[in-house]
C-alpha cells in the first residue's frame, strides 16, 4: 500500500480531568478518506483521544489538555472553535437528535445552531442528499416534517450522521456509534462507512475487536492513555509489533 | 406476635394514617370553601364592584386587582428569575453561581411580610402613594428566586448529550442556550412561571403595605388596588354577615384560580417527561 496522504496530525497529546493525566504524549497520523479505528479496553483514553481533537474535552469542568492538532497542516489552536468544529464533525455514543426539531431541521441544525441561512431550494437539496448518503431518505421521505426522535434508535443514529455530514466535514469522529443499537442497526451503520469514506476521514472508536477489524483501514490501539500501536489494521491483527497489543489481541484484557 | 411484627404494624399504621390525614385536611378545606363559597356566588358577584354597604354587589375589583397584580409581577420577575436560573445551571459549580443560588433560597425564605414592609418603605413611602405597582414589585421579589430555581432544574434536565451534539456541529454558547437548552426545557419553564405564579397569586401579606385595596374597579397600576387576598382579608374581619359570606366566596374563587394554575403546571410538566422518555 502506498503512503497515505494525512489529514489530522496529533502531537504530543496529554488529557487530564482534574488532577488525573488521561492521555500520555499521543502523537498520531491519521491517514486522509480511510477509516481508523480507535481501540482498547474500558477505560484506555478513546474517547478522550477523540474530544480532544474537536474541543469537546474541554466542555467537561475541570479537563484540559497539551499538545497540538494538526488539521491538513494547520495548528488547530490558531482557528476558532467553530471552524475546527465544522471541520471535525461527530457522532456520540447514543443518538441525539433534538427532540425539538423535526428530522429535516435536525438535518440543518449545523447550519441553524451556528446562525447560517441557507435558500429553501440550497436546504432541501443539501437534506435530500444528506439522508441519501446515510441510506435514510427513502425511509424518511414521508416523515420528514416529523420529530426526529419518533424514528426507530437505527434511523435516529443515521440522522446523526447526516447532521454531522451536512456541515460538510473533512474529518468525523465516530466515538462507539453502534454500542446502543441492536446488530441489524448496526450493521447497517458499518456497511455505511465504506460508503462514507469515498468523502470523508473517518474516526471509529470502538471496543469490539471484530468492530474494528471489520471496517477499518488502520488501527490505532490505546492502553492507559498511551498509543500503543498504530498502523494498517492487517497488519496490526496479523503481527502485532508490540506485546501488549498482541496480549489484547488474544483476548488477555477485557 | 413478635416484636418485629408488632414495629412493622405500628410503623404502617403511622404511615398510612399520615397520609390520610393529609387527604382530610386539603378535603376539609376545600369543601368547606366550596359549601360556604358557592352559595353566595353569582353573576354580579364576578362582574359588579362592592355596593356601599355590600349588600349585593360583587368583588370584580378584586378580581381584576388580582390578575392585574399577578400578571405585573410576573412579567416583571420573569426576565431576571429566568436569566438568573439559565446562569446558574450554566456555571454549575462555580463559586459565584453558587452564591447565586443560595440568595435565591435565603430570598425564598424571607417571610412575605418582610417584603411587604421593603414594599412600603422603598416605594409606597418614597412615592408617598399605596399603588398595584409597587404591590407587583414587592411579589416580584418572591417570584424571582421560585423561578431561577425552577429555571436551573428543568435546564439541568436536558440531556448533556444533547448541548454537545450543538457544541460539536460549531454551536456557539449563546447559540446552544437559547436553541437547544431553552427550547428543549421550554414546557418545564413554562410550568415553574405558572407555579410560581400560583404561588404569589394567593400572597395577602405583601399587599396589606401596598395595593392597600380599593373599593372601585381600578386599571391604573399607579393607584391603589384591591386583590382576592386582601378582599378576603377585610371582609372576613368585619362584623356583617353579608360581607362574611362574601368572604368565603372570595375565598373560593381564589383558590380555584390557584388550582387551576397548579394544574396546568402539572399537566405541562407531564408533557415534558413524556418528551423525555
Amino acid at each position: 500500500m502506498e503512503e497515505p496522504v494525512i489529514v489530522l496530525e496529533t502531537q504530543k497529546i496529554n488529557a487530564w480531568f482534574g488532577k488525573d493525566q488521561v492521555l500520555f504524549d499521543v502523537s498520531a497520523r491519521i491517514p486522509k478518506k480511510r477509516v481508523t479505528a480507535i481501540m482498547g479496553p474500558s477505560g484506555c483514553g478513546k474517547t478522550t483521544f477523540v474530544r480532544t481533537l474537536n474541543g469537546l474535552h474541554l466542555l467537561t469542568p475541570g479537563a484540559r489538555s497539551s499538545g497540538t492538532v494538526l488539521l491538513e497542516g494547520v495548528d488547530t489552536s490558531t482557528m476558532d472553535v467553530v471552524d475546527v468544529r465544522k471541520h471535525i464533525g461527530m457522532v456520540f455514543q447514543r443518538p441525539n437528535p433534538f427532540p425539538t426539531m423535526t428530522v429535516y431541521e435536525n438535518v440543518l441544525a449545523g447550519y441553524r445552531l451556528t446562525g447560517q441561512s441557507l435558500s429553501r431550494e440550497k436546504a432541501d437539496q443539501i437534506v435530500e442528499t444528506t439522508l441519501n448518503k446515510v441510506g435514510l431518505w427513502t425511509e424518511v421521505q414521508a416523515k420528514l416534517f416529523k420529530a426526529g426522535t419518533s424514528l426507530s434508535g437505527g434511523q435516529q443514529q443515521r440522522l446523526c450522521i447526516a447532521r454531522a455530514i451536512a456541515m460538510e466535514p473533512a474529518v468525523v469522529l465516530f466515538d462507539e456509534p453502534t454500542s446502543a443499537l441492536d446488530p441489524k442497526s448496526t450493521a447497517i451503520i458499518e456497511e455505511l462507512l465504506s460508503d462514507l469514506k469515498a468523502d470523508y476521514s473517518i474516526l471509529f472508536v470502538t471496543h469490539g475487536l471484530q468492530q474494528a477489524a471489520r471496517i477499518s483501514d488502520y488501527v490505532a490501539f490505546f492502553m492507559v492513555g498511551e498509543l500503543v500501536e498504530f498502523g494498517e489494521t492487517k497488519r496490526v491483527f496479523v503481527g502485532p509489533q508490540d506485546k501488549r497489543t498482541e496480549d489484547y489481541l488474544s483476548g488477555k484484557y477485557g | 406476635m413478635t416484636g418485629r411484627k408488632v414495629k412493622n404494624g405500628v410503623m404502617g399504621g403511622l404511615v398510612a394514617a399520615s397520609a390520610l390525614l393529609l387527604i382530610a385536611v386539603l378535603a376539609v378545606i376545600v369543601w368547606h370553601i366550596f359549601i360556604s363559597g358557592v352559595r353566595y356566588l353569582n353573576w354580579d358577584f364576578f362582574t359588579k364592584a362592592p355596593t356601599p354597604m355590600g349588600e349585593s354587589g360583587g368583588v370584580f375589583n378584586a378580581i381584576v386587582g388580582t390578575f392585574l397584580i399577578t400578571l405585573v409581577a410576573a412579567a416583571i420577575g420573569t426576565p431576571f428569575g429566568m436569566f438568573a436560573g439559565i446562569y446558574v445551571s450554566e456555571h454549575r459549580g462555580q463559586r459565584f453561581a453558587d452564591i447565586v443560588r443560595l440568595c435565591a433560597d435565603a430570598l425564598q425564605g424571607v417571610p412575605s411580610i418582610v417584603i411587604g414592609i421593603f414594599g412600603y418603605t422603598f416605594l409606597v413611602a418614597r412615592f408617598r402613594s399605596y399603588s398595584a405597582l409597587s404591590a407587583s414589585i414587592a411579589l416580584a421579589f418572591m417570584f424571582v428566586p421560585t423561578t431561577a430555581r425552577v429555571t436551573e432544574e428543568v435546564l439541568n434536565l436536558v440531556p448533556s448529550g444533547l448541548k454537545e451534539a450543538a457544541y460539536a456541529l460549531g454551536a456557539r454558547r449563546s447559540s446552544v442556550v437559547w436553541n437547544v437548552s431553552i427550547k428543549t426545557a421550554a414546557a418545564g419553564i413554562t410550568s415553574g412561571l405558572l407555579t410560581s405564579m400560583a404561588r404569589i397569586a394567593g400572597e395577602t401579606a405583601p399587599l396589606l403595605f401596598t395595593a392597600f385595596g380599593s373599593r372601585y374597579i381600578e386599571w391604573n397600576m399607579l393607584r391603589p388596588m384591591s386583590a382576592l387576598p386582601l378582599q378576603i382579608y377585610i371582609y372576613a374581619s368585619s362584623p356583617y354577615p353579608v360581607l362574611q359570606q362574601q368572604a368565603w366566596s372570595a375565598a373560593f374563587v381564589l383558590v380555584l384560580l390557584i388550582l387551576l394554575l397548579q394544574y396546568g403546571a402539572k399537566h405541562l410538566i407531564a408533557r415534558v417527561l413524556r418528551v423525555k422518555a
